[in-house]
């Protein structure tokens, strides 16, 4: 392999290529060319259709997405019809990227059209049925496999060359032993009525298309036939790898995300096809609030602008105040995530970091007690919630049993942890705290690692005793993990739903709206009041807490390391 | 091509194969139909087959049996789903194969049941046939969720003079007219009513009297359930007199039988704050701030189980987790009379509805039709579940056989002591108005609200559910 510059060309330098085409490439890079004329012409039709809608018009965002995607697709295709005929450096990635993603798109559609998803919900009957002789074959598959490995080192072994036979032989009979349990009339049924269906063969036709344009483009001579340079080829090849995690994070994350924010500007419901551009209104709707001054205290709505619920009552500055919402139980949400916030957070973070000084020592038994208080956090929060909910309860509970016994409260007088207004969110919190201490307490751990030794030798040389080196040393060492832990768990915190969802009583947010939090109320708002775009509205207000409150934390970080307060 | 190719290759086809070969006969899946000849006239259906009336199914069976209608009930208990998938079969084996049947047992966790449908059902993707609760028919309706069965029952002939009438008020209500009309929203797949559940060991300890005995003697009422939930509570330890689950059920029995209700007569507005609606609160008020009940919006189901409570309501639905669970002597025994004279029952119901976009919705109506048969209810009321939705001696014969409890004819009782039927809200949203009635009866019973202002307030505050 030779290098001229930035290019590497596998063999040939560049003016090899442009002197000399690769005759072997010559018919399949016409075909290619004409493959992506026909693609840009098939784009170009689907640009007609999305305007003008087929038989029935299109509602504005599908038409408008669908537009989008073809003039892209027959910009990329023209390009690298262009590109893949006049050998232009550009056009191996152009056409990759293209054909690539064609292929992968048309494999998903082929395999909808077989309906492949909704068998996979009948998977676990069909292995159920004939689990045995799939057992079997693995068995027969593994021999082959195991007996190819020995072979591989001694070619002319009659062992291993018995099991291999051994193996195809046990493969193929537990197989067709397979194929009767299994019974896979519906398999053929179902690729017998999908295949003769046009879309289905163009959809397989254009992911074999695609495919098999992929690859000769991937190949070494298309390489060479378009001088790829080697960055190019690592940035390729890097993309290749990542393409998986990409599709996902653009398909279901960044997707979906940029989608709620479109979906938050419209009078969006889920059960309503006439979906109204209302720009901000969603915005406007959680955020507005009215003060009013009343003549007397806890006086009503009548006070408040139309369309405003009564948030709180005030007295102050000798006068009574009323604050509305349009919508109360957001701002009540606020209150309430605020208040978790600032006492789960504490909860949550503080004996972590005292309890990892305690199982970084040597004692005995540490390592022990490690697990035990990691267990809170892999375990499943669903189940979690249940037990604590059954040890809640104000009759037949284990809080309220323990707090007889120790005379704090009397047999049949227990208090209701989660349906008084005044503790239910407490009650929260311990559940919140209880769960992520022992997360907390791990990655403190794993900061103690990075202390040096030294320091503790030397304070105890100096005669510091243990509140002082925890003080001075322990805690000002494990300030860039006490940063992290912070900022994690009070996201966290913020996101509350699932111990909300399940503890509070009599329904979620209860009672009372006492443990409404942001996240229930938008998912109320969402699929109990069908109100997909004042939802997602929520969550932006939401992110932007979430993110304002995150920037605070790292602006104070990076300014206490910039004076120096950070070691 | 090499043998780790192969291997991916043979293992690959292998699932496939068992993805595709589990569809014929697992347990939600059968092949059933609508084929046959046609029939009797629906109305005059008493089996669990379904006629083949319908154009499309039959279209479907002429073209080889290529229509799958999916449907979902909410189920309260493993039982009971499986009780629904065999029928399922049933409905299944009584039929041809142009049809097939393929049964989804839904959550069994209340709203989000329907939240979860209305989702599926703007997107396309529910079940052809659903069950809902009776109190969320105009939702569905209101949002065209679901389909108007009025045209095709009409062309079927079909009856619903047997099922119960209250049932039927609402499945036959036209929004726009104000009143039943032609219009037909589903057909109601069982009732229930509620009963409270007795700890018969608990009370004969205390030494209060036997509600049944005071139920047959006409001296049952809200005094003497004050009574007998006081002695049981003097029990001491962790023993409780009364208990009910925090929703608008057992809020709304006390309010039925003080004499009043949730809304005016055309529930177009909030009736909570009538001297009788108030009463019903007030009532609550006394038993839950006595120490004699579990502390409101508590679960009362799991102690009542756990042998600690004396008395507990609930429906009928209750039932099967009684029969599993209690290892004590139990019976039911009627809801006592109010000051309104009656008991103030609920008639719980719920109904299976087509789904608007269902592809196939002849061979849906047919699939409610065979649902609702005398013979289907009668079986899946032998489960003891539920009450047949029509009124049939055969049904109710099936129920009353189903002990324990021996005093099932306890609910009968509140099904004929003219009872409120659950019903939607036609005029507003009623998730929004339970929500916010449910509040503030809550707030009134844990002391953090005066009963005063509940009643100065609280229809002013419901008034939301009204608004657009």
């Amino acid at each position: 392999m030779t290098i001229v510059g930035d290019a590497v060309d596998f063999g040939e330098s560049i003016r090899a290529r442009t002197a000399e085409p690769d005759h072997d490439l010559g018919v399949s890079i016409r075909v290619l060319a004409v493959w992506h004329v026909v693609g840009a012409l098939a784009c170009a039709a689907g640009v007609m259709l999305a305007r003008r809608g087929g038989e029935a018009e299109l509602p504005w965002m599908p038409k408008y997405a669908l537009l989008g995607f073809f003039s892209a697709a027959l910009v990329a295709n023209v390009a690298s019809a262009y590109g893949v005929s006049a050998r232009t450096r550009w056009a191996r990635p152009t056409s990759l990227a293209v054909n690539y993603l064609v292929a992968v798109v048309g494999a998903t559609t082929t395999l909808h059209l077989f309906d492949a998803y909704r068998s996979i919900g009948s998977l676990g009957d069909g292995l159920y049925k004939a689990f045995l002789p799939f057992l079997v074959v693995c068995v027969g598959m593994i021999w082959v496999l195991v007996a190819g490995q020995l072979l591989a080192n001694r070619p002319t072994a009659s062992g291993p060359l018995l099991l291999r036979k051994a193996g195809w032989s046990l493969t193929a009979v537990a197989f067709v032993w397979f194929v009767v349990a299994a019974n896979p009339s519906g398999l053929i049924d179902t690729v017998g009525r999908s295949i003769t269906r046009p879309l289905t063969l163009g959809a397989l036709a254009l992911t074999v298309g695609a495919s098999l344009a992929t690859r000769l483009m991937w190949s070494r001579a298309a390489a060479r036939h378009f001088g790829t340079s080697r960055s190019t080829q690592e940035a390729l090849t890097g993309l290749a790898f990542l393409s998986p995690n990409l599709f996902g994070f653009l398909v279901f994350f960044a997707f979906p995300l940029l989608f709620s924010l479109v979906v938050s500007f419209f009078d969006w419901e889920t059960t309503n096809t006439s979906r109204e551009f209302i720009g901000f209104g969603n915005y406007v709707r959680a955020l507005s609030l009215d003060v009013s001054g009343a003549s007397r205290a806890n006086a009503g709505t009548e006070v408040l602008k139309p369309g405003y619920q009564v948030l709180m009552n005030l007295d102050w500055l000798g006068q009574h105040w009323v604050l509305g919402a349009r919508d109360v139980e957001f701002w009540l949400s606020m209150r309430n995530i605020m208040v978790f916030l600032v006492l789960a957070v504490p909860l949550a973070v503080l004996p972590g970091l005292v309890l990892s000084s305690v199982l970084a020592s040597k004692l005995p038994g540490m390592k022990v007690f490690r697990a035990i208080y990691f267990v809170p956090s892999v375990a499943g929060v669903i189940g979690v919630s249940i037990i604590w909910g059954q040890m809640f309860d104000a009759t037949i509970g284990w809080i309220n049993y323990l707090l007889d016994l120790v005379g704090l409260s009397s047999p049949g007088q227990g208090h209701g942890w989660l349906t008084q207004r005044s503790t239910a969110l407490v009650s929260m919190v311990v559940v919140f705290a209880w769960m992520n201490f022992g997360f907390n307490t791990i990655l403190y751990l794993a900061g103690h690692q990075a202390i040096p030794k030294e320091l503790y030798e030397a304070a105890e040389i100096d005669g510091a005793n243990v509140w002082q080196i925890f003080r001075r040393i322990t805690v000002p060492q494990l300030r860039n993990t006490t940063f992290y832990v912070l900022i994690t768990t009070s996201i966290m915190a913020l996101q509350l739903f699932d111990i909300v969802w399940i503890l509070s009583r009599p329904a979620p947010g209860g009672p009372n709206n006492a443990t409404l939090t942001p996240v229930l109320t938008l998912y109320q708002e969402a699929f109990a009041n069908n109100s997909q775009g004042y939802a997602s509205a929520l969550a932006w207000v939401l992110f932007i807490v979430i993110f304002g409150f995150t920037s605070v934390q790292f602006r104070q970080q990076r300014d206490q390391a910039t004076s120096g307060g950070l070691s | 091509m090499n043998k780790r190719k192969l291997a991916v290759l043979a293992a690959v086809g292998s699932l496939a194969i068992a993805a595709c070969g589990g569809d014929d006969d697992t347990a939600e899946s059968t092949n059933v139909a609508t084929s046959g000849s046609t029939a009797e006239p629906s109305a005059e259906a008493t089996s669990g087959e379904m006629s083949s009336t319908s154009a499309d199914s039959g279209a479907a069976a002429d073209a080889g049996g290529d229509v799958t209608v999916r449907w979902r009930t909410r189920p309260d208990n493993d039982a009971e789903a499986q009780v629904y998938a065999t029928i399922s079969d049933e409905i299944d084996a009584a039929n041809g194969d142009a049809v097939t049947l393929a049964y989804e047992p839904g959550t069994t966790d209340g709203a989000n049941y329907q939240d979860q449908l209305v989702t599926e059902a703007a997107n396309g993707t529910a079940p052809d046939v659903f069950w809902v609760p009776g109190s969320d028919i105009a939702r569905f309706q209101d949002a065209g969720l679901i389909l108007d069965l009025g045209p095709m029952a009409e062309a079927d002939g079909f009856d619903t003079s047997s099922f119960y009438q209250e049932t039927m008020y609402h499945l036959t209500f036209d929004p726009e007219a104000g009143e039943p009309g032609a219009k037909l929203w589903g057909l109601p797949r069982d009732v229930s009513t509620f009963a409270l559940y007795l700890n018969n060991d608990l009370i004969a300890e205390a030494g209060a009297d036997d509600p049944r005995a005071l139920a047959e003697a006409g001296e049952w009422d809200w005094a003497a359930l004050v009574d007998v939930a006081t002695k049981v509570a003097d029990l001491g330890g962790e023993n409780k007199g009364f208990a009910m689950d925090a929703w608008w059920g057992p809020q709304g029995y006390f309010l039925n039988a003080a004499g009043g209700s949730f809304f005016n007569a055309d529930r177009t507005e909030c009736a909570l704050d009538t001297p009788e609606a108030i009463a019903g609160v007030e009532e609550m008020q006394t038993i839950f701030s006595g120490d004699i009940a579990v502390p409101y919006g508590e679960s009362g189901e799991a102690p009542w189980k756990a042998g600690t409570v004396g008395m507990f309501m609930n429906g009928r639905w209750a039932t099967p987790g009684a029969r599993s669970d209690a290892d004590f002597n139990w019976d039911v025994v009627q809801l006592p009379t109010g000051p309104g004279g009656t008991q103030g029952n609920w008639l719980f119901w719920g109904a299976y509805v087509v789904n608007a976009k269902s592809e196939h919705p002849e061979a849906a109506w047919e699939l409610v039709q065979a649902l609702t048969t005398n013979e289907i209810q009668a079986e899946i009321s032998e489960l003891g579940a539920n009450i047949p939705s029509r009124q049939s001696d055969a049904a109710i014969e099936a129920f009353l056989g189903f002990n324990p409890p021996a005093n099932n004819q306890a609910f009968i009782d509140g099904l004929q002591d003219s009872p409120t039927a659950e019903g939607p809200l036609w005029v507003g949203s009623w998730p929004e108005y339970s929500t916010v009635m449910g509040d503030g009866i809550s707030a009134v019973l844990n002391g953090e609200r005066t009963l005063d202002d509940y009643a100065a307030n609280i229809c002013s505050e419901t008034a939301v559910a009204f608004e657009g």
